[in-house]
């Protein structure tokens, strides 16, 4: 392995051959906004104040959107209505297991009641800090063998009908991925317009808390493939079906 | 590095034409074509425009200064407690890998597409060292189980019928002989989940990499990627050194034109940001995470004036499907891991220019592939540098004729100057004319014959292109 200098250096070394000279940029170039928290909180509070101003003509928008990029779209209306949708489209499905993540969107609508009284068990997936490695464990095998994940979203990009999500304490990486099939609860103030929306918001909090996020998932369609005679194929190594329920 | 067949570029070329699945896939090409035009017309060519425009401000920038962003990068990744590979060879990349395997005792991992994987013939290398590493996009797991190279940057096995692939399923999964495509996707889907579920490691390439945060963007529309980053205990990440983009927000610029280019989608189905390995609160990942930075020759495109602006690309495929000349050869033909018109500036300068002669020459230099490239690369120019390079270099390199010189200058002179061009555009139409059968050219005149007599020469366009391309942008759709 080389060492970063040496690296470093042969790559100087290969600019000096043009005209760039390497080194750090003595000017902002391309322009942009400065880096600084200010800067961008005050970037993020234009960005929602335009998406507080189209909402409605947003929702509508994302509501079109994920119908073109193969979502199914279950209007609810309340956070009550969202869960009993989700305990219907398990019924639905033939569902007999679920998993779910612990984002904010349950406390309000008690998707686990709904299932159960479906008669669906439904297992939350966050582990047990008294036994961290073995719950951890059997979390993993709850989300593999689960015909439904349930998640809730962190933004939802209108322009292209993608949910995305920070995986985080309560939010696995797996809920969303290894069920064949993924239902994600949306609520208004998380739609946003475009991914650069969504990308601004998130900087002004990282900028403040420091942490970008181990892992960010953006999911826009099910899972596909056209890799045999470019046929398209649904469902290959992720969900095969997702559902949006909207909360709204 | 992966074995290096770009000197038999002709036979291969000749086989491809011979063979109708082949030219029967590669005609199917143009269904990514008209989805990329379809994806234009949404957004609006203003926007699409300005997107480019942006982007390749961001690629020359950065790229001038591509010591500082590398820097800064690998500064974030140690920063969330990830560890970076400075790999100047491919050797030195394979190596770092299989020590990292070998610390972990690690018997199986799972690989998500990676080109730059391709290209230092990784699989290969860990097979021998007797670790089992699964390809998980369907279409590279086709060609791994078949032992051959991808035929396209995006799609793989694109030149693979059904039949053959039911017929390799049978042969190495023992699997069920079915011609049904979802079937075959099934088996796949199956055989491919046990691999997710034991592996203990997981290698990805990267599409960009923030140096601000540093964050890798992996575009996946399987979901394969986010297995190879969500169930192993370690993930290994994967970079050639000119992935690289300085800040969070220039991800929208780049995802933006990617796979619209690529496909025609508004987005895959899937794009996962890596920082890091999980975080120690976090419900799973992998508990380290690796980041290999590989130069492998990208220096010698760095340091070339008239080349540097090939590290621009971010492999969307685009300039392939526009090729007319990959439209008949296909893949393999270029005999490395880049094909098309891309891969025919890469590949010599990355294995050499002597050995890779044929490649500068595999293009009519329409000047397709720029117009299409999101990055806008100036692709026939870079072209025409490699084959004056060709024709006046060391004897080794030596190709053209004093005749091809001249008429290289000449082209030369006609890309460079627009107004010269048109006039020559013209002009050519009206000499065709004499020479064209059902709008083709099935024969040219000595000395040019060499060209027609495996394909038919694209006759010049009644009506050029960039008079086409000016109606179009003024009549484009702006929502
Ligand atoms: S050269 Fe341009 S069109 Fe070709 S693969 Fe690279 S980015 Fe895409």
């Amino acid at each position: 392995m080389t060492s970063r200098e040496a690296f470093l250096a042969q790559v100087r070394y290969a600019l000096r051959q043009t005209r760039g000279k390497g080194h750090a940029p003595a000017a902002e170039d391309p322009p942009r906004i400065p880096n600084t928290l200010p800067a961008w909180q005050l970037e993020a509070e234009q960005v929602r104040r335009r998406l507080l101003a189209q909402r409605e003509d947003l929702l509508l928008r994302l509501e079109r959107m994920a119908g073109l990029m193969n979502w199914k779209v279950v209007r609810a209306g309340t956070p009550q209505g969202a869960a009993e949708a989700v305990a219907q489209i398990a019924q639905q499905v033939g569902a007999r297991s679920a998993v779910r993540t612990a984002h904010p969107v349950f406390a309000r609508a008690p998707v686990e009641d709904a299932l159960r009284s479906a008669g669906i068990p439904c297992i939350l997936l966050a582990y047990d800090a008294h036994d961290p490695q073995e719950s951890r464990l059997r979390l993993r095998q709850s989300a593999i063998q689960a015909h439904l994940g349930i998640t809730g979203v962190d933004y939802m990009v209108a322009e292209t009908a993608t949910a995305i999500l920070l995986a985080r304490r309560g939010v696995s990486r797996l809920a969303s991925l290894t069920p064949p099939r993924h239902i994600a609860l949306v609520e208004p103030e998380q739609v946003v317009e475009t991914l650069a929306d969504a990308l601004t918001l998130h900087k002004a909090q990282f900028l403040e808390g420091g942490d970008p996020g181990g892992y960010l998932s953006l999911i826009s369609a099910p899972s596909r493939t056209g890799d045999i005679e470019q046929t398209i194929v649904v469902g290959v190594h992720g969900p095969q079906e997702v559902y949006l329920v909207a909360v709204w | 590095m992966v074995e290096v067949l770009t000197h038999q570029f002709q036979k291969s070329a000749q086989k491809a034409l011979r063979d109708a699945f082949v030219q029967n896939s590669l005609r199917r090409l143009s269904h990514f074509h008209e989805a990329r035009a379809q994806a234009l017309a949404e957004i609006g060519l203003e926007r699409w425009e300005a997107l480019r425009e942006r982007a390749r401000q961001i690629k020359a920038h950065t790229i001038q200064h591509l010591d500082h962003y590398l820097a800064m990068l690998a500064e974030q990744v140690e920063k969330w407690g990830g560890k970076v590979c400075w790999a100047r060879t491919a050797q030195e990349a394979n190596e770092y890998v299989l020590q990292v395997a070998r610390r972990h005792g690690v018997r199986l991992i799972i690989k998500s597409k990676s080109m730059v994987s391709e290209e230092m013939g990784l699989t290969h290398v860990l097979e021998e060292a007797g670790v089992e590493a699964v390809e998980t996009d369907l279409g590279e797991y086709i060609i791994q189980l078949a032992r051959e190279r991808p035929f396209h940057i995006i799609a793989p096995a694109i030149h693979k019928s059904k039949e053959q692939v039911a017929d390799l399923f049978a042969q190495r999964l023992g699997a069920e002989p079915v011609t049904d495509i979802p079937a075959l996707a099934g088996i796949a889907r199956r055989a491919l989940r046990e691999k997710f579920v034991q592996a203990d490691m997981g290698i990805t390439g990267v599409n960009f990499a923030v140096a601000e945060t540093g964050t890798i963007a992996i575009v996946t529309n399987e979901g394969n990627g986010r297995m190879c980053t969500s169930m192993p205990r370690v993930h290994i990440a994967i970079m050639g050194m000119e992935k690289v983009i300085p800040r969070w927000e220039d991800l929208a610029v780049f995802l933006a034109l990617l796979t619209r280019a690529a496909t025609g989608q508004r987005i895959s189905s899937y794009v996962t940001f890596v920082t890091g390995p999980r975080r120690s609160d976090e419900e799973d990942g992998p508990e380290e995470f690796h980041l290999v930075i590989l130069d492998n020759g990208r220096r010698r495109l760095l340091e070339d004036p008239e080349l540097q602006e090939a590290l621009y690309c971010i492999r969307c495929g685009a300039c392939l499907n526009a090729c007319p000349v990959y439209g008949k050869v296909g893949g393999h033909a270029y005999g490395w891991v880049y094909p098309g018109p891309i891969g025919s500036i890469v590949t010599p300068m990355l294995v050499g220019l002597p050995k890779a002669k044929d490649l500068p020459y595999a293009s009519s230099l329409c000047g397709a592939c720029r117009e299409v490239c999101p990055l806008r690369i100036n692709i026939p120019h870079m072209l025409l540098a490699l084959r004056q390079r060709l024709a006046e270099g060391a004897p080794q390199e030596r190709k053209g004729s004093l005749l091809e010189k001249a008429l290289m200058r000449g082209w030369l002179f006609l890309v460079e100057h627009p107004w010269a061009f048109g006039l020559a555009g013209r002009v050519a139409s009206l000499l065709q004319r004499p020479l064209m059968r059902n709008g083709r050219i099935p024969w040219l005149p000595p000395p040019f014959n060499g060209w027609t007599r495996s394909r038919d020469f694209p006759p010049v366009a009644s009506r050029p292109f960039r008079a086409r391309w000016k109606t179009l942008t003024r009549g484009g759709t702006h929502d």
